[in-house]
C-alpha cells in the first residue's frame, strides 16, 4: 500500500544506532524513509500546505530529540505514528485551525452536493473520497484517528494498538464505535451513498 | 453500544483480519445471508470512499530542512541531560501540586469545613453554658463557706 523509500541495506534499528551515536545521514535516511507516510498522515488532518509541513518537521525534530528514549518494543514506523498523530490532534485542538476546518468543510459539502447534477448518478471517486474525508472530520478526535489509521493509512489492529497504547480489544469495539458514528452521519448527510437493502453487490475488498 | 460478536466478527472480515479458514467461512454466510452482505457492504462503503483519496507526499529538499534544524538542536548528550532535568521538573511539580493538595484539604478540615475536622464552633449552645457557669461559681461559694474552705 505504501511506496516507502527503500534502503534494505540498513535496517531501522541499524539507523536509529547510527543516530544515536551522531550520524547525522542515518537520521536524514530515516526522514526519507517515512516522510511521505507522516505527511500522508498530516494530511488527514491538517489541508494547508504550509502548515501541514511545519507539523511534519516538528514531528521529525520530535523524534530526534526523543529518539533515545525508542524502546525497540515496537515498530519504529509505529513510534513515529504516535508522535504524528499526538502532533496532529494538538493542532486541530487549537481553536483557530478548528474553525477554519469547519468552514472548510461546510465548503466541501456545499460543492459536492452543487457538482452532482444527477444524484442518481455513480459518484466518482474523487467526490466520494471528498465526502468520506469531509464526515470523518465531523466525528470527534478518537474515532476520527482510528478510522484514519485503518482506513487511509491500512494498520492493522496490532499497529493501530501500538500507536495508540492501547489492548487490541479496545481497537476493535472504538472502530466498530468509529464507523457507526460515520454511518450514521452518512444517512443523515448522504443517505443516497448508503446501500440500498436488498440490492447488495457482495464481495470482499 | 457494544458490539455484538457478529458485528466484531463482520469488521475482522472486511478488515483482513481473520483467518483464509474464517474468511472463507464468514464468505460462504454472506451468500445464504443477505443481511449479513448488506451490513459487510455498509461496511465497505468507507474503505471505498478512503481508496479515492489523493495522497499526499512530502515535498522537495524536506529532508534537508529537517535536518538543518537537527543541526541547531543541542548535542545528543545534551538532549538526554534536558530529559533527565525535565522529568526532574515534572516529578518536583507534582510533588509541589500534592502537597499543595494536602496542605489545602488539611487547611480546610482545620477551619472545619470537612466532615469531622475540628471546628472553633462552641460545641454547646451559650445557654447551657451559662448555667454550668453559674453551677461551678455557687459549688467555689459553698465550698469557701464550709468549714474546712473558710480556713
Amino acid at each position: 500500500m505504501f511506496a516507502l523509500k527503500q534502503r534494505p541495506e540498513t535496517s531501522d534499528p541499524d539507523l536509529i544506532a547510527a543516530v544515536l551515536d551522531g550520524s547525522e545521514a542515518a537520521f536524514g535516511a530515516l526522514v526519507d524513509r517515512y516522510q511521505d507516510r507522516v505527511f500522508r498522515l498530516l494530511g488527514r488532518y491538517c489541508r494547508d500546505a504550509v502548515e501541514r509541513e511545519d507539523l511534519a518537521q516538528e514531528v521529525f525534530l520530535k523524534v530526534f530529540r526523543k529518539l533515545h528514549t525508542f524502546k525497540h518494543d515496537s515498530q519504529f514506523f509505529t513510534w513515529v505514528y504516535r508522535i504524528a498523530v499526538n502532533a496532529a490532534t494538538d493542532h486541530l485542538s487549537r481553536a483557530s485551525t478548528r474553525r477554519l476546518r469547519l468552514v472548510e468543510d461546510a465548503e466541501v459539502f456545499h460543492r459536492a452536493d452543487e457538482d452532482r447534477e444527477n444524484p442518481t448518478a455513480p459518484l466518482e471517486a474523487e467526490e466520494l473520497a471528498q465526502i468520506t474525508r469531509a464526515v470523518i472530520d465531523q466525528l470527534p478526535e478518537k474515532f476520527r484517528t482510528i478510522l484514519v489509521l485503518r482506513e487511509f493509512e491500512g494498520l492493522s489492529y496490532t499497529e493501530i494498538a501500538a500507536v495508540l497504547d492501547c489492548q487490541l480489544g479496545t481497537v476493535e469495539s472504538r472502530l466498530f464505535r468509529a464507523r457507526k458514528r460515520f454511518k450514521d452521519a452518512m444517512s443523515q448527510q448522504h443517505p443516497e451513498l448508503l446501500p440500498v437493502a436488498g440490492a447488495g453487490r457482495g464481495g470482499r475488498r | 453500544m457494544s458490539p455484538s460478536n457478529d458485528d466484531l466478527l463482520i469488521q475482522r472480515y472486511v478488515d483482513g483480519e481473520l483467518s483464509e479458514g474464517d474468511a472463507a467461512a464468514v464468505a460462504a454466510r454472506m451468500l445464504r445471508e443477505p443481511a449479513l452482505r448488506e451490513r459487510v457492504e455498509g461496511l465497505e462503503l468507507l474503505s471505498r470512499g478512503a481508496g479515492g483519496d489523493a495522497p499526499v507526499a512530502a515535498p522537495p529538499g524536506f529532508t534537508a530542512k529537517v535536518l538543518a534544524e537537527v543541526r541547531r538542536l543541542p548535542a545528543r548528550a545534551e538532549l538526554q541531560q534536558l530529559d533527565v532535568a525535565m522529568g526532574a521538573v515534572r516529578l518536583c511539580s507534582r510533588v509541589l501540586l500534592a502537597a499543595a493538595l494536602v496542605l489545602g484539604v488539611g487547611l480546610a478540615w482545620h477551619a472545619g469545613l470537612l466532615d469531622g475536622g475540628r471546628s472553633g464552633a462552641l460545641e454547646a449552645a451559650p445557654g447551657t453554658i451559662e448555667q454550668e457557669m453559674e453551677r461551678l461559681d455557687q459549688l467555689i461559694l459553698q465550698s469557701m463557706e464550709s468549714p474546712q474552705g473558710g480556713k
